[in-house]
């Protein structure tokens, strides 16, 4: 251990022995606590359960307590190539898919619980693939341990032992790391913590229903009459791409792979009274989700339930290759729009979502005084 | 004045011209390499007109469109190999199903006998190299002769019409 001081020539004071001895102390209460994380455990006696993904916004089943000790939970991520559209004009993308979806599936775990990935990458597919799980410990998020080729698969497993909601994304190498995540290739891990979620005093804190919104930026080459350009297969998009992306203008920034892939028929849904918790993912570029009309009750900005989180927010920001969690219990009815409140992206762009509520007006929260009509002198 | 509008117009009309002429067709060529430790020792019997499996090819290439006017037509290959360089040898052939002049002792396609048009040497992965021919009508074979990749399947075919 280095002690600095401010004068390192000067021998050191009883005062500053006493303040180096308890720095030591503190050292070596941490180490014990850092020990205790890496403690291998014994996972042969561990139970062992296959989580089935689905697509976002939706979360696979899970419990927000953890009823059980930790155990094993397996799932399973197989990757596709695929031509996907991404807005009402047609413009497509050929999108690098977890589980065919984008952004890929939500994994939930409880801390102390251990991830078992099979990773598939699909013999049709044209490029080599691999995951980088941010919510994981270990030389590039397991990114060298899980590269696959088209027609191969690895199995990959890692603890989970900080609790909050993280993203993994592709990672191949070179150019090909921002390529994939701008290609839809991202998703989110939530790692509750063991008891449940609290507030700032350790009171407990449930949701009623948890949506995912993954927010996705895209670079999509245009022709020279300013359409967008199509490509046949999949890479073909190589070199134009990274011409726009060098830019860092997106032509797109949507939630859920599509410009209204979460609004009207698809609009998230919740009642007054319900208790929602929103978790947002960006996996390469700043965000700012906001509720038109509504708030963040509890929001864990940087996404990471180890912290109180905060009170009251009316936007929040989600740095990018992070994700954060906001808990709003909605107290009227109506068509919410959930937005990245850089408003250029959220109308031009793309980055709109709805939550349709049901329930009775609260006319003391907000009512009309008098309707519109001229103005009195 | 009416002389500075024609010599204006004239010069509109030119370059509009030029740029007509010089307005290449894009050929879109990715290079696929599924091969994990390739095992390239011997010829993998998937080249042109050997009936093989070319499903179970484990390199390719592929190109968009297949078929694309005479003139100049400027191929944009990418390599989407993951490790491996590769390259681009473009040769005009007279029929798609012919059998191309082998070396069995160095695994290559004898390029000596083809009539080449044009190359693109050692194409590192990720990264796009282009080239641009002026081609006549008929059909010109793409292909990798990097030892062992022509015969495991790094071939194709485009007409020019």
């Amino acid at each position: 251990m280095t002690i600095f001081n401010r004068d390192s020539s000067v021998l050191l004071s009883r005062r500053n022995l006493l303040a180096a001895t308890a720095a030591t102390v503190a050292v070596a209460v941490s180490t014990q606590q850092a020990q205790a994380d890496e403690a291998p455990t014994d996972i042969s006696k561990l139970p062992r359960v296959k989580q089935k993904l689905v697509s976002p916004p939706f979360l696979p089943e899970h419990e927000q307590v953890a009823t059980t000790g930790p155990k094993i939970v397996e799932v399973t991520l197989t990757i596709e190539e695929k031509k996907v559209v991404i807005d009402e004009e047609g413009t497509e993308i050929w999108a690098f898919a977890f589980n065919g979806s984008v952004p890929g599936p939500m994994i939930v775990v409880h801390e102390g619980d251990y991830v078992e990935l099979t990773l598939k990458n699909l013999p049709t597919n044209a490029m080599e693939h691999n995951i980088d799980f941010h919510a994981s410990t270990g030389a590039l998020g397991g990114g060298a341990l899980t590269k696959v080729l088209p027609g191969e698969q690895v199995v990959l497993r890692w603890k989970a032992t900080k609790p909050g909601v993280f993203v993994y994304h592709c990672a191949p190498g070179d150019v090909m790391i921002p390529y994939h995540v701008v290609h839809g290739m991202n998703g989110a891990v939530m790692v509750l913590p063991r008891d449940g979620l609290k507030d700032a005093k350790g009171n407990p804190l449930k949701y009623d229903m948890a949506y995912y919104i993954g927010e996705q930026d895209y670079y999509i080459p245009r022709e020279a009459n300013g359409s967008f350009k199509k490509y046949e297969t999949a890479g073909e998009d190589l070199s134009d791409s990274l011409e726009v992306m060098r830019t860092l203008i997106p032509s797109h920034v949507v939630f859920n792979g599509k410009v209204g892939a979460l609004t009207g028929e698809n609009a998230m849904k919740a009642k007054v009274g319900d208790q929602v918790l929103f978790i947002h993912g960006q996996s390469n570029r700043d965000s700012r989700p906001h509720i038109i009309g509504g708030h963040g009750d509890y929001v864990w900005e940087n996404g990471k339930f180890g912290n109180a989180p905060d009170m009251g927010l009316e936007t929040w920001f989600i740095r990018g290759g992070s994700a954060g969690a906001a808990l709003y219990r909605f107290r009227q009815p109506g068509v919410y729009a959930y937005v990245n409140h850089n408003l250029i992206e959220a109308v031009m762009l793309g980055a709109t979502a709805h939550i349709k509520v049901d329930g009775t007006w609260n006319d003391d929260l907000m009512m009309q005084v008098s309707k519109p009509g001229l103005i009195k002198a | 004045m009416k002389l500075r509008n024609s010599l204006a117009y004239a010069f509109v009309v030119s370059s509009l011209v030029m740029s007509t002429a010089y307005a290449d067709t894009v050929v879109k060529v990715t290079l696929i390499d599924k091969m994990g430790t390739p095992e390239l020792s011997k010829p993998l019997g998937l080249g042109m007109g050997m009936k093989g499996d070319m499903s179970a090819a484990k390199m390719g290439i592929n190109i968009n469109p297949k078929i694309a006017a005479s003139g100049h037509v400027r191929f944009d290959v990418t390599n989407l190999a993951s490790n491996l360089v590769h390259e681009v040898i473009i040769a005009q052939i007279t029929d798609e199903n012919q059998l191309l002049p082998f070396d069995q002792s160095r695994n290559k396609v004898d390029e000596e006998a083809l009539r080449s048009m044009g190359s693109l040497s050692e194409i590192d992965p990720n990264k796009t190299a282009s080239l641009t021919l002026d081609l006549k009508a008929g059909k010109y074979l793409l292909y990798c002769n990097v030892a062992g990749h022509y015969m495991a399947g790094m071939w194709t075919v485009i007409e020019i019409k």
